[in-house]
């Protein structure tokens, strides 16, 4: 129950962080997907049936505020859940080393099942450009794996 | 054992969930996207509020802060006047659009400009859509144009709309479509978004003449939005062997400026 409650407040204010309008006058912040980092962060500490629930719940989410079929996060962001967690309980994720290509990495498959399933489904969505495939799993990677290893830090 | 069947049952929930998605997702393809309505309606209702307090939760520090420490009253008697300006701004714009109309037509006769702003903006692309704090209560329904302080185009509502808030799509967005035409060479066309700030301005032939610096407004043959509201204008035209040119243009709203805007009530 508090771990439902603690990703339900987590994704609460992922959704009042990405959808905020403050956003557009700190246009770097535009290129972080705090749901992604979410999504990752609760894979990692709690499994793969974690990063599932949380992935479904925030890739809905996201797409309730966004013009687009309904699903299609929900859909890209249960894969990075569940693989987040897999890798998670494979390796050890405390180190920046390790989280920095793990956030990466998984934010980089996300991005190309989403436009995937767009063009499968026709719906159409921006045009895959350096921005979207290396600029923004960068950054988020960078500014995860030093927001992950407070946290970490945090914990111990 | 334990291990193998745990990991079967990760497995299973995983293909649920994915299930899910695709059976929500392929209801929608030929059905239409009302068919994933109630979902996006029910999530959308409840965190659209939460944003709205966030958002009013935020100026009202900002405001105290501001109207208390610094300056007392003086800011909440500028803000004041800044929102009488925009509505005398927005009667005044209205009356001098129906002298114009009455001449010719009376479309805009029965209408009025709301004033709403912006909490929240697309989660997915800044150029797609954004959030506003105005919703069924306040009149508002499906595609109403939506306009920034100076009267510029910025695109219309669209589902879900809320009781308080309601989602305007933004003309920059990909799916969008605006029936437009050109204030010189009254060339007719279809203006497009491509979500990175600039807009297409579609169906223009080869032969039609039409030249870069051309302002843009639209044309009100798609019956959404009315003759005459300013887009934008024409940067780019490029010439390619096709039926159509391939028409650049660049809106007049600036996102980053924009904090109030005005719907336009049919």
């Amino acid at each position: 129950m508090r771990n439902i409650i603690k990703i339900g407040l987590a994704l609460i204010i992922a959704f009042l962080i990405q959808t905020s309008f403050l956003k557009i006058r700190l246009p770097l912040l535009l290129l972080i997907d705090v749901f992604s980092l979410i999504v990752i962060y609760f894979a990692l500490k709690g499994g793969e049936i974690h990063g599932m629930f949380t992935g479904t719940a925030a890739g809905l989410i996201q797409d309730s505020f966004t013009f687009t079929i309904f699903g299609i996060n929900g859909f890209s962001k249960t894969i990075l859940g569940f693989f987040a967690g897999v890798i998670g309980s494979m390796i050890e994720i405390r180190q920046m080393i390790v989280l920095f290509p793990l956030i990466f990495i998984g934010i980089l498959f996300e991005t190309i099942v989403n436009f995937f399933l767009c063009y499968l489904v026709g719906v159409k969505a921006q045009q895959l450009n350096a921005q979207i495939l290396i600029f923004q799993p960068f950054l988020t990677a960078i500014v995860g794996s030093i927001i992950f290893k407070i946290i970490f830090k945090f914990e111990k | 054992m334990q291990f193998t069947l745990t990991k079967r049952k990760k497995i299973s929930i995983l293909i649920g969930l994915l299930l899910f998605h695709l059976i929500i997702i392929s209801i929608q393809v030929p059905l239409g996207r009302e068919v994933g309505f109630v979902f996006k309606k029910s999530i959308f209702v409840i965190l659209s509020t939460i944003q709205d307090t966030g958002h009013k939760l935020y100026f009202s520090i900002k405001n105290f802060w501001k109207g208390y420490i610094f300056l007392r009253n003086t800011f909440q008697e500028k803000e004041k006047l800044k929102r009488e300006n925009l509505s005398l701004k927005a009667q005044n714009w209205l009356l001098k659009r129906e002298l114009e109309k009455i001449k010719k037509e009376k479309s805009l006769a029965q209408s009025h400009l709301l004033i709403a702003e912006v909490i929240g903006i697309d989660s997915m692309s800044i150029y797609r859509s954004l959030v506003i704090n105005k919703g069924y209560n306040h009149g508002i329904k499906k595609n109403l144009p939506v306009l920034d302080e100076n009267y510029n185009l910025i695109g219309k509502i669209v589902e879900p709309i809320s009781n308080n808030q309601s989602t305007v799509q933004l003309i920059t967005d990909i799916e969008s479509g605006v029936g437009a035409i050109t204030s010189e060479t009254k060339a007719i066309g279809i203006l497009t978004g491509n979500l990175t700030g600039k807009c297409y301005f579609k169906y223009i032939y080869q032969t039609q003449k039409i030249k870069i610096g051309e302002e843009v407004v639209t044309s009100g043959m798609d019956k959404i939005f009315p003759r005459g509201i300013k887009i934008g204008k024409i940067t780019k035209i490029k010439q390619d062997k096709g039926l159509f040119k391939e028409i650049e243009v660049l809106p007049y709203f600036r996102l980053n400026e924009l904090e109030s805007l005005l719907v336009l009530i049919k």
